[in-house]
């Protein structure tokens, strides 16, 4: 099976599943995209990338019936092994680009 | 509880768009996750920002979610619509005539409706650039000599009903004059606000640069400073922020400019400099009218309680000073209504008219579209029967409708993109607020909603026609069952297609009665074309005195005089066929015998001839009493039937209360009509401007007082080639003077009509739409109704039936056709022709003649558009007619 590509949306929503720990819902991930990012994050791209990622099989889901003190039901996401391997994949050829040219960032000067 | 639990949930409106959006499948998922990071917002950022994130993410669910999750469904349907349009397309491409005809018809209903919306959007619509504008008030006064109200008032009047009034939070007096303003560099005559240092306030408009104007600057004697509106401030100052503390010349007093107004500053009378009143301490009389207030509301204050209160003391002030006041009454009315109000009712009626037209080019296309459908019958039969639902008929229709609706939209806001500059070259001067008249987003927006509108309605039409069992009929049955209920509804809609014709054309008629009339008034001068005439207004500080001001008139008149080809040249202090500089008069010693309103004429020897004004009694003015000091007048017709009755007016005194012993009319001359169209002549006297000045000359005059001259020269041939020279003639006595309103007499003539003839002249043309629109529907009913019958005609021909009766067979069809829209359309337009109001002139709403005229003109429109496929019914070859079958 050819590796998965990431885009980097993507990538960004996987990692904030694995930042918050073993499984996490989608208020959860805006949060948490929105402290990491500082920007506002549109909640349907949140959405529409978990689902496209439970397509590629990168998530699973199940789905939490609300407990005695109310609410709502919560379908919680946790990241697959293939997710993990996509992750590596998509890091390594980032890293591997900017390989040699990290000096570009060195603040003028510095 | 509940209400605590409904202010921490999404706007509901958006909560159910999002659940319409993701469908129900992912409502219980998305609904509540996107409620649980709106209450973290809520209590984070407060409800407004949190209520606009929240319509953002419904936006964004409505542009990503559908096209990802919906998937191969939502593609499908899209696939459906571009089918269904690419269908339409291709349909219509087969019948180009047909088709040029839809788009053109529609583009002419579209482009006339998008014009003159975004005329009625900017003059009428728009807001003023004021803060809270619908608490601002205007002040005037009234008299009924004047026919009602928006006369101006006097400084210490409104002074006083300000003092008294406690429900205007604050108030300031105005006038709008023209001055002499310069720079180093250049001079022109332009409009000045002269307000009280309260106005910028009123109105809520802060300076954007400087400093607004300070009580202490309407002191009389207090430095004159200025603030240039945002337009003087660019074309003159090339937008020098550095302009502050400058100086220009205004009437040829140094002002110092203290401020720059805002971009969207913008006044009646178009100023474009603010200069203080200096009005206090200053000694004016409460009979020099000529000043106007703008106030706002108290809180809790309304006009009609203000207008009640303001009228309350003016009672007072009548009774106080009766010689001034007497017979007046106050006015307050909101701002807006007299910014806008002399366009409200032809605008109005222009929308009203233009709406018709529009829905004039509805019916048409859908008729025609009928017509085809007619035509069509076959193939929508066998579509039926292979199966395509009535819904995939319909949204074939519908695409039909659209397409046609879109290309003639587009085509007809084009075409409104460079009408309404054209219209508002035309005519911006007689409507208020001309400079924000333009197509902008809401124009198009409007555009394009009744493009939409106009799309469905005219697809839908067809489909009346379309009922499942008369395309199974029809297969059945061939072509001989068809067209039954198709003609009926075709039938309908010719008849309210000419009914609404006739209801334009005769409310057209009823304004081009009205504009003949008015041009046919008696002005009283001859050939107008050939006077040309122009303005100068001489500022006390360069002409302080009579012997100044008489000094250049003698000059002036000399050098134009000396202009090639000038035959006569008049000067006068107000050009006739304008009204204004009103007196008093009385037959001297009786008081009681007494003209309101004379206008007061001081001129020079050659105005008489300048004119072209005949002498009814008596004899002109000698040039001696022109030179030295006279009490000799001519009066004019109408002053002396109003002072004398019939009795012989030469010899008698009359007494315009500026001289002892008063004046000796020696003339009786023709009227020369005032400036409003439709009312008569007013009384005048013509007294020697030499005179005159004589008479004021001990008279001190104020520094920012001036005296306005007009010119009116008489030429051999057009007098346009030779104002160059006028201007010369000016400049070389006092090039820092301008010269403005430059214009023929008939020129005057023309624009004095205003808002009339801008609505006379586009009524014509919605009329002519109207009509042409009405007889292609009439041409387009009866060739299909010839089509269907040529069978049947050509039957008639074959058993010897001869061309004429054929001829009158289908002549006669049209004429039922025509003639219960007719009688409709009349009906109608008889009902409703009040609303044309004091638009018309001397013209009864229901006036006999114009509704003949009317139905005539429908009448011989509808014979022409039925004698084409007449004349083509009469040459049907039986032959091939009954082979055809």
């Amino acid at each position: 099976m050819p590796p998965t590509v990431l885009g980097q949306f993507e990538h960004q929503v996987l990692l904030a599943i694995l930042r918050r720990g073993s499984e996490s819902y989608s208020v959860e991930v805006v949060d948490e995209l929105e402290r990491h990012t500082g920007r506002e994050v549109a909640t349907s791209a949140v959405f529409v990338a978990l689902q496209r990622l439970k397509a590629k099989e990168l998530l699973d889901d199940r789905l939490v019936e609300p407990g005695d003190e109310g609410g709502h039901a919560r379908r919680y996401f946790r990241l697959t092994d293939g997710a993990l391997e996509a992750m590596r994949d998509s890091r390594q050829s980032f890293l591997s680009l900017w390989r040699g040219v990290e000096s570009a960032l060195d603040e003028p000067g510095a | 509880m509940r209400r605590r639990e409904e202010v921490r949930t999404p706007p509901r409106l958006a909560r159910r768009i999002l659940a319409v959006l993701v469908g129900s499948r992912h409502a219980d998922d998305v609904g509540p996750a996107l409620s649980e990071l709106y209450r973290e917002r809520l209590e984070r950022d407060g409800r407004r920002t949190a209520g606009r994130w929240y319509w953002r993410q419904v936006a964004g669910f409505g542009l990503r979610w559908r096209a990802f999750n919906t998937g191969g469904r939502g593609r499908g349907t899209m696939d459906a619509w571009t089918r269904d349009l690419r269908l339409a397309i291709r349909s219509l491409t087969r019948t180009p005539a047909f088709t040029a005809v839809a788009i053109l018809t529609l583009a002419l209903g579209i482009g006339a409706n998008t014009a003159i919306f975004s005329v009625i959007h900017g003059s009428l619509l728009r807001r003023l650039p004021y803060a809270e504008p619908d608490r601002l008030v205007w002040l005037s006064d009234g008299h009924p000599s004047f026919g009602g109200t928006g006369v101006d008032e006097s400084v210490p009047n409104l002074t006083d009903l300000r003092a008294g009034s406690k429900l205007m939070r604050s108030s300031a007096i105005y006038r709008v004059l023209g001055g002499n303003v310069a720079t180093g560099e250049r001079a022109e005559r332009i409009p000045i606000l002269f307000a009280s240092s309260e106005m910028l306030g009123v109105l809520g408009i802060p300076p954007a640069l400087g400093r607004d104007l300070l009580p202490g600057d309407d002191n009389v004697d207090a430095e004159t400073v200025t603030i240039l509106t945002d337009d003087l401030w660019r074309s003159w100052f090339g937008a020098d922020p550095k302009v502050v503390g400058r100086t220009v010349i205004v009437d040829a007093r140094p002002v110092r400019i203290v401020g720059v107004l805002p971009p969207q500053f913008a006044f009646p009378g178009e100023p474009k400099l603010l200069l203080p009143l200096q009005h206090v301490g200053a000694d004016l009389s409460r009979r020099n009218r000529g000043y106007f207030g703008v106030a706002r509301l108290a809180p809790g204050a309304d006009v009609a309680g203000l207008r009640a209160e303001l009228q309350g003391i003016f009672a007072r002030l009548e009774k106080a000073y009766p010689e001034a006041n007497e017979g007046w009454y106050t006015w307050a009315e909101p701002l807006r209504d007299y910014v806008v109000g002399r366009n409200q009712r032809s605008l109005l009626l222009l929308g009203g008219a233009v709406a018709l037209v529009l829905l004039i080019a509805c019916v048409n296309v859908a008729n025609l579209l009928l017509v085809r459908a007619e035509t069509r019958h076959h193939e929508l039969a066998v579509r039926y029967s292979l199966g395509a639902r009535r819904s995939a008929l319909v949204s074939l229709f519908l695409g039909e409708g659209l397409v046609l609706s879109l290309a003639g939209g587009a085509l007809g806001m084009a075409s409104a993109y460079w009408g309404v500059d054209l219209l508002v070259a035309l005519y911006g001067g007689t409507l208020a607020r001309a400079d924000l008249i333009g197509v902008d987003g809401l124009v198009l927006a409007f555009g394009l909603a009744t493009t939409l509108l106009v799309g469905l309605a005219v697809g839908l039409v067809p489909l009346l026609r379309l009922r499942p069992d008369d395309l199974r009929e029809f297969l059945t049955d061939g072509a001989r069952g068809a067209s039954v209920r198709g003609s009926a509804v075709g039938r309908v809609l010719v008849v309210a297609e000419v009914a609404l014709a006739v209801l334009v054309v005769a409310g057209a008629g009823l304004l081009a009665n009205s504009m003949w009339r008015l041009q046919r008034v008696e002005l009283g001068v001859s050939d107008p074309e050939r006077v040309m005439t122009f303005t100068m207004s001489l500022p006390a500080a360069a002409y302080p005195d009579a012997a100044a001001i008489g000094g250049f008139a003698d000059e002036l008149g000399a050098r134009l005089q000396a202009v090639p080809g000038v035959r006569v040249v008049g000067l006068v202090n107000r050009l006739p066929l304008l009204g204004g500089d009103n007196t008093n008069v009385t037959v001297f010693g009786d008081p009681t015998r007494e003209a309101d309103f004379t206008s007061v004429r001081l001129v020079t020897p050659g105005f008489f001839a300048a004119v072209g004004v005949s002498l009814v009694a008596g004899r002109w003015l000698h040039d001696a009493e022109f030179r030295g000091t006279t009490s000799s007048v001519v009066i004019n017709q109408t002053l002396a039937r109003r002072l004398f009755g019939g009795e012989d007016p030469l010899g008698r005194r009359i007494d315009p209360h500026f001289l002892d012993g008063g004046l000796v009319v020696v003339g009786v001359c023709g009227d020369i009509a005032g400036g409003r169209p439709d009312r008569p002549a007013p009384p005048a006297f013509y007294f020697p401007l030499a005179t005159a000045l004589q008479l004021w000359a001990s008279q001190p005059r104020q520094a920012n007082d001036y005296w306005g001259m007009s010119a009116l020269v008489r030429a051999d041939a057009d007098p346009r080639t030779s104002v160059p020279a006028f201007r010369r003639a000016v400049a070389a006595i006092d090039a820092s003077l301008p010269v403005s309103d430059v214009r023929t007499l008939q020129d005057i003539a023309v624009d004095r009509l205003g808002t009339r003839r801008f609505a006379m002249s586009l009524f014509g043309v919605f009329a002519g739409l109207a009509l042409l629109l009405g007889s292609v529907g009439i041409y387009g009913v009866m060739s299909f109704a010839v089509a269907q019958r040529s069978r049947e005609l050509g039957m008639r021909l074959a058993l010897g039936a001869s061309r004429g009766s054929v001829l009158r067979l289908v002549l006669g069809q049209g004429a039922r056709l025509t003639a219960p829209g007719l009688i409709l359309g009349l009906a109608a337009a008889l009902a409703s022709a009040r609303v044309l109001g004091n638009l018309l002139f001397e013209v009864s709403p229901l006036d006999p003649w114009t509704y003949t005229l009317v139905a005539g003109v429908l009448t011989l429109v509808a014979l022409a558009a039925t004698s084409v496929p007449a004349l083509r019914a009469t040459r049907v070859d039986p032959v091939t007619s009954i082979r055809g079958e």
